[in-house]
């Protein structure tokens, strides 16, 4: 039965390889699973440690709150 | 045929039904219109359609006399609507009596000059007979019908006009700049963050202190990006002017207790300099500023005699109970001083005027333009009013104001009639030096402070006779200079208000003044990227501001943050749909309907879906295959696991979720699954690691809690709970029990005596005591000499637990037993018995 999932947190990258380094640099713990190369989706309740993951790697995300 | 605009034949129709149906007859009979009309609505319309019509004004200039005009044309008449009371209170000026003002107002009404206004009582219809116009005395409000105030200046004797005079060797010259600047920084300051005000409708002290010192000259806006010197401000005059005029304008707009810009501050920001003035004149109109305090000679006989010392110019809905002038008043006379400006200048815009004629004719065409001079009674009364006809009329005071600089008290008194000019002629002049000057309308000289004559500013004779606009009032075109450290110059900050606002979206503003100076940060940037510019826009906004290509080194940075931006996206809150497989997938984005519905794909069999569409999914896959399974990751999910005692964790492989999975996974130990079912095992491994990744004991316990539907079983509760370190290590020291059985003694009597009672460790219950094992030999040499004696066994349990009787009056008697005072009267009673011989039990040290 297809599913749809609601409140859900995604990183989504343009190219794998950013998403692979974010996951090999301590990202990979709130990984929930990967939906694609180039998307995964992330532990929601853990966003705000996950901003602080991405500052730190120097990351300058773009944000989208539905 | 009617040239009034749509907005004031709305306003007709609304005045128009006020009036009973015998009225409209009687308008429509004396106005000889045949209207075939049977119900009051055809009256209605068809006396709007020819009121402020060519048609009626050659009706009335056949009907109506030179006095007539000159009733239509007085000065507080033309400022909008007022009360039948002040119409009666203005013609008694003119020499009117009671009796003919309110004969004049009735024969003016039917004639369609004026309308009534308002609605005296709800829901019923109003007549415009003398008695009825009695009864809407006081509460009742009058206004000039549409057209009538253009048609009556046609009849206006010339001798309204001033008379020029020699301009002045030196002179102040208004400048709208110092407003300008502080309309954008409110504008800007509260996009920021919305003004909070209280239910009075004043700005809150901290408020005050924010916006003050983002006006101060040189301040960055918003204290970023330098120091700001401590004590900064008192709060400018012109703030408030400022906001009051944005908030009676409807620039800054109220939202519960809090005003922001309205959808159209941008727009206003961007429009021509004329455009912005005639909004904020209107907003000064009606707005809360308050002139009079304003005013340096006057004060109140209750307030500091300086300025600076006064309250803030500002009138909340609190300031009004025990105002000396109402705020209704001060706006009446500001309108009275406007439209004697736009009269007394009509002959030559250009010329200088006498600042004391501009008064007394604003004071002669309105004598209540600030303060009422009669009594309704004395307005209504014609004997009162033939007893006080010209020479004969009673001087009044001005009651509770006085002059500054007075010697005494005395002298301090200001008298109607003889000291208007120091109180309406004041607040004249007041309105001209400040108000108007910063409006940018009038020049004042020979300075601010001796100021005694005016003239309009290129800007104010626009705006009060439509000539052309000066030059560069409506020239909005923006200059910038980027430059290599990062900072973007807009030179003429203020006649580019609109590039401002785009810049503050995107940019650190760090000063506003004569050049506002911003600076590009990647903080800002991605602020202004999450609003929806793109490089495109940014880069188009900077080099035709600036007619340069951007700095290179700027180029390169600005794009690399850009890049940095897109090249990740964190969504949050987001609907993923989750096909079975690709081909299903597949077939929903060849399904037009479906596909509408869907953002986008993300992966082989996962595609984001907006929210304001999930419903309308749902629905349409359902109608096409079956129910889609919903799962919401902000409900937690419960009673999906089972959790044993020791250490396991279980789930069905039809309720394992990926989430659910993660979570289980992060702290437990997946065991071989089978088809049906999933199994985890706790370790010390598998929860130190959790532990290590950020998860605390006491989250967990909660989640498998929640996740299983029961409290945890107390095996893997407590495994958890140590674990985790959650548990702080546990401290224990070998003590010696010793148990007292008998009643009639108890350990807190024991302790009482000295020589024992510091060889006592605790006594958790009555009759035990806990006692150092280095202690015990002593303390049994304490008992053996009090006859005493001890000995060494294993302790029944019942000594160290604590037991109560199911007799509530024995165990009350027991409690009772444990005061001395109480055990000394059951002893007296015959309770006592031998001691009974204690037991001790030991263990020995570690």
């Amino acid at each position: 039965m297809p599913k749809l999932f609601r409140n859900v947190a995604i990183v989504e990258a343009g190219e794998s390889a950013v998403v692979d380094d974010l996951i090999a640099s301590g990202l990979g713990r709130f990984v929930v699973r990967r939906l694609s190369p180039t998307a995964i989706v992330v532990d929601h309740e853990r966003l705000p440690e996950i901003r602080k993951q991405l500052k730190r790697l120097g990351q300058t995300p773009r944000v989208v709150v539905e | 045929m009617s040239q009034l605009t749509e907005e004031a034949i709305s306003g007709l129709v609304a005045y128009v039904d006020l009036y009973s149906l015998a009225t409209l007859k009687r308008v429509t009979r004396t106005l000889n219109l045949s209207i075939a009309a049977s119900s009051r609505e055809g009256f209605v319309q068809g006396l709007t359609k020819f009121l402020g019509t060519d048609a009626h004004r050659q009706l009335l200039e056949k009907r109506l006399s030179s006095r007539d005009w000159l009733v239509l044309d007085v000065l507080p008449f033309r400022i909008g609507p007022i009360r039948i009371r002040d119409f009666v209170a203005a013609l008694r000026d003119r020499e009117f009596s009671p009796r003919d003002a309110l004969a004049e107002l009735e024969r003016l009404l039917s004639l369609g000059c004026f309308l009534l206004s308002n609605e005296l009582t709800y829901n019923q219809r109003q007549g415009i007979d003398q008695s009825s116009l009695r009864i809407a005395f006081h509460d009742g409000w009058i206004v000039l019908t549409p057209a009538i105030n253009e048609w009556a200046r046609n009849h206006r004797p010339t001798s309204l006009g001033l008379s020029p005079v020699a301009a002045p060797r030196t002179s102040s010259e208004a400048s709208f700049s110092e407003l300008h600047r502080a309309i954008f920084i409110l504008l800007s300051e509260t996009a920021r963050k919305p003004i909070r005000m209280t239910t009075k409708g004043s700005p809150y002290k901290a408020e005050i202190a924010r916006l003050a010192d983002a006006l101060a000259p040189g301040s960055p806006a918003s204290g970023r990006g330098s120091k700001r010197s401590k004590g900064t401000s008192t709060t400018p005059a012109i703030f408030w002017f400022a906001l009051a005029a944005l908030i009676a304008s409807e620039l800054l707009v109220w939202n519960g207790q809090e005003v922001a810009p309205s959808a159209d501050a941008r727009e206003f920001l961007a429009s021509p300099t004329d455009h912005q003035v005639r909004r904020l004149l209107t907003g000064w109109l009606n707005g809360r500023y308050d002139d009079f305090s304003r005013i340096p000679t006057l004060a109140t006989f209750d307030e500091p005699l300086e300025r600076d010392a006064r309250p803030d110019p500002w009138r909340g809905d609190d300031d009004e109970y025990d105002a000396f002038v109402s705020l209704g008043s001060i706006g009446r006379a500001r309108a009275v001083v406007v439209e004697a400006l736009n009269v007394g200048s009509a002959s030559d815009r250009s010329a200088w005027y006498s600042i004391d004629d501009l008064a007394t004719l604003a004071y002669q065409q309105d004598h209540e333009m600030l303060f009422p001079r009669y009594a309704d009674f004395e307005l209504l009364n014609e004997h009162g009013y033939r007893s006080e006809l010209p020479g004969h009329r009673q001087p009044q005071v001005y009651y509770g104001l006085r002059r500054v600089d007075a010697r005494d008290d005395a002298d301090a008194v200001l008298h109607r009639d003889r000291d208007w000019r120091e109180v309406e002629g004041a607040f004249t002049r007041q309105a001209l030096v400040e108000s108007l000057a910063w409006l940018g309308l009038v020049d004042v000289g020979p300075s601010i402070d001796s100021a005694d004559r005016f003239r309009l500013t290129e800007l104010g004779q626009h705006v009060f006779s439509g000539s052309a606009p000066p030059p560069g009032a409506a020239d909005s075109a923006p200059r910038a200079v980027v430059q290599p450290n990062f900072e973007v110059v807009v030179v003429n900050a203020l006649a580019n208000t609109a590039l401002l606002s785009q810049l503050d979206e995107f940019a650190e503003r760090r000063s506003i003044d004569r050049a506002a100076t911003y600076r590009l940060t990647q903080a800002d940037l991605l602020r202004g990227l999450d609003r929806g510019w793109t490089e495109r826009r940014v880069f188009d906004l900077l080099e035709s501001t600036s007619s340069a290509p951007v700095p290179q080194n700027v180029a390169y940075t600005l794009r690399e943050w850009i890049a940095a931006y897109e090249r990740l996206t964190v969504r949050e809150q987001a609907s993923l749909l989750e096909a079975d497989d690709p081909a299903q997938l597949d077939a929903w984005l060849r399904d037009p309907t479906i596909l509408s519905l869907l953002a986008k794909r993300l992966g082989p069999t996962s595609v984001l879906v907006a929210s304001k569409d999930v419903e309308r999914l749902l629905a349409a896959l359902a109608s096409r295959g079956g129910p889609t399974n919903v799962v919401d990751y902000r409900e937690p999910r419960a009673s999906v696991i089972q959790v044993r005692d020791p250490d396991l964790v279980e789930l069905t492989a039809n309720r394992a979720e990926p989430y659910l999975v993660y979570r289980l996974e992060g702290f437990a130990e997946p065991l071989p699954r089978d088809r049906k079912r999933l199994t985890y095992r706790l370790t010390r491994d598998s929860v130190g690691r959790a532990v290590r990744d950020g998860w605390k004991g006491p989250e967990i316990i909660e989640f498998l809690s929640q996740a299983s539907g029961a409290p945890l079983p107390v095996d893997v509760h407590t495994r958890l709970t140590g674990w985790s370190g959650s548990a702080a290590p546990l401290v224990f020291e070998t003590l010696v029990a010793v148990s007292l059985p008998a009643r009639v003694l108890t350990w807190e009597i024991l302790r009482a005596i000295p020589s024992i009672g510091p060889l006592i460790r605790a006594i958790p219950l009555p009759g035990l005591a806990l006692v150092d094992a280095a202690d015990l030999e002593k303390l049994r040499a304490e008992l053996t000499e009090r006859g005493i004696e001890t000995r060494s066994e294993i302790l029944p349990s019942a000594a160290l637990e604590p037991t109560r009787p199911s007799d509530p009056f024995l165990a009350d008697t027991i409690d009772v037993l444990k005061n001395p005072i109480l055990l000394l009267r059951s002893e007296l009673e015959g309770f006592l018995g031998r001691a009974a011989s204690l037991q001790t039990r030991g263990t020995p040290r570690r």
